[in-house]
């Protein structure tokens, strides 16, 4: 397909202010998994466990679907969809979550390693 | 770190500490309460604003044994949840599309859900899903949900058009939005392929980084995906509801141009695939959800509705079918002002009310006679 002229027009005005004004922010999918994390970078003991459970079950479902180039046969989560979405955007993401272990056994400072990488992908648009 | 970003995170500290969370949670807990005593609200939402309110207090209670990130969250869930409810209280919510809606939405969430409306100011529809119970049992867990965990679903509409349900068809293009959302397609559609299928020919600039070029391409076919969704219930009457408010709008970064818009619709109604449209099936299929497919018929109206009386609506694909042949219906009236209660001296304004009150008439027939069938089978 051509682009018709005006469409042309406009999108040579466009630039990468306007890029950058697309909204980047956290989704609502991915908010459990942010939270969770943030629990553990607190050094929380508390983590409640349906939360621990949710958090190791999406993580094992992110390296399962890395392995086998997506060819998964049942629904994948939205939440995984956007994680993994993060980890192909995010330098540094997948090898951080390919080296996580259990939630109860993951470091504070791995953690906050984490949820800063990802965190500097949704730095707010000027 | 950017200045604004600076900016940012300290007035969110100061705002923090002067609005704790404890005490937004009272004032939201007054806020919801107020709205518990409406005479508008419905049994079920009576019901769930109950729930909500016995969640904040739970929550209020035992702020001690719980991490003040999760009563920040919390804050913010019940925060929008209170939008959602806070916009639904009016007796002026289009009973005959929420009506409509629920039937689409049926097939594509298993989940109880409950839909409220907000009226807006503006030109603007949407359809929003808040699910305040999936933060509830997953993050405070000390609160026992007893398996109460329906999905709070709001559409969004202008005020103008609260009883013109033939001007509520974008309706479905946003329940596109809403089951994308909930399922994850498009975002799953990035996955497998993110070569750019849906901006084809627009010009991004060469120093556009990829994730800022992947983000324009999902966030093209979103609405493509839509287009399609609400083709399905509704056939070009969707697009041409576009076509009336924005016929020209070029492409930009958040959305396709109307004419290619038009082009995909044209495409999915005649049944030929283009690359995206096959995309978006694997990935309907890969979620175990249906396809897109026809999910309408139009009744022939056009007799009941020369003589000014409703149609008999006989199964859901006839109800989504109603709005697409009453659209058209509409449309002849206007150009051709040939049907036999037209006279010459009646206004476009009197046929846009006449066939709207017809098409208004013949949902909420539906819809009671179904109540009446249920009840009598009960």
């Amino acid at each position: 397909l051509k682009a018709d002229s005006e469409t042309i027009r406009w999108a040579q005005t466009i630039g990468d202010a306007v890029l950058a004004a697309v909204p980047r922010e956290l989704s609502q999918h991915l908010n459990p998994f942010w939270l969770t994390l943030r629990l553990v970078e607190q050094g929380r003991s508390d983590i409640p466990a349906d939360a621990a459970r949710h958090f190791d079950d999406i993580i094992s479902q992110v390296r399962a679907l890395l392995q086998d180039s997506y060819s998964h046969s049942s629904p994948i989560s939205p939440e995984v969809v956007e994680l993994i979405l993060e980890i192909r955007a995010t330098e540094g993401l997948r090898n951080a979550i390919d080296s996580l272990p259990k939630l109860n056994a993951i470091p504070p400072e791995i953690a906050h390693n984490i949820l800063s990488t990802m965190e500097q992908r949704l730095a707010f648009a000027d | 770190m950017r200045f604004r970003q600076r900016l940012h995170i300290t007035f969110c500290r100061l705002w923090s500490n002067v609005l704790r969370s404890r005490i937004d949670l009272f004032l939201l807990r007054n806020a919801i309460n107020q709205l518990a005593e409406t005479t508008y609200f419905s049994t079920r939402l009576h019901e769930f604003t109950a729930k909500i309110l016995d969640a904040i207090s739970y929550v209020i209670e035992n702020e001690a044994t719980i991490a003040p990130t999760v009563v920040q969250n919390f804050r913010s869930t019940i925060h929008r949840t209170h939008m959602y409810l806070a916009g639904s209280t009016t007796k002026e919510a289009p009973y005959e599309m929420e009506y409509c809606l629920k039937k689409a939405l049926s097939i594509w969430v298993s989940r109880d859900t409950i839909i409220t409306t907000a009226l807006t100011d503006g030109h603007d529809f949407h359809f929003s899903p808040a699910d305040p119970w999936k933060f509830i049992k997953t993050f405070v867990p000390g609160f026992a949900t007893n398996g109460y965990d329906p999905l709070l679903v709001q559409l969004g509409l202008p005020r103008l058009y609260r009883h013109k349900p033939i001007y509520c068809l974008a309706l479905y293009h946003e329940l596109g939005h809403f089951v994308d959302e909930y399922h994850g397609i498009t975002k799953l559609s990035m996955l497998l392929d993110p070569s750019p299928l849906a901006i084809g020919h627009l010009q991004i600039p060469t120093t556009a980084s990829t994730a800022d070029k992947e983000r324009v391409e999902l966030s093209h076919r979103k609405e493509y995906f839509c287009d399609m969704f609400g083709a399905a219930y509704v056939g070009s009457s969707s697009i041409e509801t576009l076509v009336a408010i924005a016929p020209n709008a070029p492409a930009s970064n958040s959305h396709p141009a109307t004419s290619d818009r038009q082009r995909s619709v044209g495409a999915f109604i005649s049944g030929r695939a283009d690359p995206l449209a096959l995309l978006y099936q694997k990935c309907l299929t890969q979620q175990k959800i249906p396809n897109l497919t026809k999910f309408f018929v139009p009744p022939s109206i056009g007799k009941y509705f020369d003589d000014i009386r409703p149609y008999q609506i006989m199964d859901s694909s006839e109800l989504h079918g109603t709005l697409s042949a009453a659209w058209s219906y509409l449309a002849t009236c206007l150009d051709k002002r040939e049907a036999p209660w037209i006279e010459h001296s009646t206004t476009d304004e009197e046929i846009e009310r006449v066939v709207n009150d017809l098409t208004e008439k013949t949902l909420r027939n539906a819809s009671i006679r179904e109540r009446w069938s249920n009840g009598a089978a009960a």
